[in-house]
């Protein structure tokens, strides 16, 4: 029963330089679909750390003059705590408004030279039970002085979740398009490879190979073509993520952990190595009678 | 070894290839299985080796009901039945030491029983210092020594042989008659169907002549019979 690790690695070798440009058509598909899958995730976790980012803290902000007297100011703020949608509101003072700031942009102190303590606003950050009440907290505060801005902090993150939505379904259907053709690649090239062979198959079959000493290496070709492509796309994601990197969105806070590589290239791998596995056992089901 | 009860073939197509037939083969027989073209004889041996499924009827291979047998056992009775035929069925770029050397492989025998048994089985059938030569290189009587090599070379207690002899001169058709008893004395019960006659006639054994699929004539030491 036991089939030999060097049979099924020489058989496997000899039938991949066998035909060099279909198993490089294989092999491309398989790096085009999913370093297309591997781009979508890297920008998906991207958007997801974006996101978190801006609605996590706050989601309304309310910015107060640089001339508001105490009165107005604890007027507002008992406004605001009465109201029975806030959740918790958060003084920030025009100091920890300049910290935050100084904070995040620390990688480019040009921007912080050229804007100085006194520039930024003193604000109360609130946050609301429901985040679609935002405009419960502009009409309570309607005519209150002192204000100077009310903020949705929301609306940044909106154009941005749209853009991921489409992102993702333009993104999926091409993946699910070219790992289809991937597969179908794959299983020409099995295909072929049991043609070639289909000599030593008649003779293994009459000499009581069993199906597995016959199936295992044209599964191994498989999944070798599926790895193959799944490696070169872990390079684009690689390089991907490392130009993202490049690109100082890291100043925003938004650097993708070093995790989020790492899960996607395992996905990348375990989705080349299944789309190859499952493209021969196809092949060998449809070409293979054993 | 081989019982036949009732056995019966009938192809998708409805040609009737084999009907009723009752058949038994000892251990250690040489028996010929002769006919005209299409009496069963080649159906006869597929359904040996489960390469097909009789439509009706029980075929027992060493004590097992093959019509029964799961599908993941087929190995391991094609295992216990060599198989040589018309055309040799030898792989063109191996040489006769790699064709025989590979039958062993696809059935996982170690390297050092196969580096010692394959020089053996070709020494047996005469090819001891032929054992580099490709196919293409050897005469269609060497070609089907190898063949024969390879079947014998896992020593099974069945040797089945279809035609051995159809793309061979009369001389030659005798000497892989002969090696083929020789290999019968070794042990092994071999059964070969054929239409020749003059190797039939010169070796005097068993004889069970097929027509239209059915048994018409079973004869101890017989000769091949009726000119047709």
């Amino acid at each position: 029963m036991a089939v030999k690790v060097e049979y099924v690695l020489k058989e496997a070798g000899t039938s991949l330089r066998r035909q060099p440009l279909m198993v490089a058509a294989a092999v491309l598909t398989v790096w085009v679909s999913l370093s297309l899958l591997g781009g979508t995730l890297t920008l998906n976790a991207l958007a997801r750390k974006l996101t978190s980012f801006w609605s996590g803290k706050v989601e309304v902000s309310v910015f107060l003059r640089d001339d508001i007297t105490q009165d107005q100011q604890r007027a507002i703020e008992a406004r605001l705590t009465s109201l029975p949608e806030v959740e918790r509101v958060v003084f920030e003072t025009k100091e920890q408004a300049w910290q935050n700031f100084k904070d995040m942009f620390r990688d480019t102190p040009d921007i912080v030279e050229n804007v100085g303590p006194e520039a930024l606003p003193a604000s109360y950050r609130v946050k609301l039970k429901d985040p679609k009440r935002f405009e419960v907290v502009r009409e309570a505060l309607q005519g209150y002085p002192g204000v100077e801005e009310i903020r949705d902090e929301r609306e940044v993150v909106r154009p941005l979740l749209t853009a991921v939505h489409w992102l993702n379904l333009v993104g999926m259907t091409l993946v699910v398009v070219f790992l289809l053709a991937a597969a179908l690649l794959v299983a020409n090239t099995i295909r072929l490879a049991i043609f070639a062979r289909r000599q030593e198959i008649a003779v293994m079959r009459l000499v009581g190979a069993t199906n597995w000493h016959i199936r295992l290496p044209f599964v191994l070709e498989g999944l070798v073509e599926g790895v193959a492509g799944a490696v070169l796309a872990i390079l684009v994601v690689l390089g991907l993520t490392l130009l993202l990197e490049r690109a100082r969105l890291g100043f925003y806070g938004f650097a993708l952990p070093p995790k989020v590589f790492v899960q996607n290239a395992l996905t990348l791998l375990a989705t080349g190595a299944g789309v190859g596995a499952l493209a021969s056992a196809a092949a060998l089901r449809r070409f293979l009678k054993v | 070894m081989i019982r036949a009860e009732k056995l019966t073939k009938i192809y998708p197509n409805g040609v009737v290839a084999l009907k009723d037939l009752d058949l038994t083969i000892e251990k250690g027989e040489f028996v010929f299985v002769v006919g005209p073209t299409g009496a069963g004889k080649s159906t006869l041996l597929k359904l040996i080796i489960k390469e097909t499924e009789p439509t009706s009827g029980r075929l027992l291979v060493a004590g097992k009901d093959v019509s029964r047998l799961s599908p993941w056992k087929v190995p391991y009775l094609r295992r216990s039945i060599g198989c040589v035929f018309q055309d040799f069925k030898l792989l063109p770029h191996k040489t006769a030491y790699e064709n025989v050397a590979f039958a062993m492989e696809a059935t996982g025998a170690p390297e050092h029983v196969i580096r010692k048994a394959v020089p053996e089985a070709l020494e047996l059938v005469g090819l001891g210092s032929k054992m580099q030569a490709f196919p293409h290189q050897l005469s269609g009587g060497e070609q089907q020594r190898v063949s024969i090599a390879r079947a014998f070379v896992n020593r099974p207690p069945i040797l089945l042989a279809d035609e051995p002899t159809g793309n061979l001169d009369p001389e030659t058709s005798l000497e892989i008659v002969r090696l083929l008893h020789q290999i019968n004395r070794l042990g092994s019960t071999v059964v070969v169907a054929t239409h020749d006659h003059a190797a039939v006639d010169a070796m005097r054994k068993r004889v069970v002549e097929l027509e239209e699929g059915k048994l018409v004539r079973d004869q101890e030491r017989g000769v091949y019979g009726y000119v047709s």
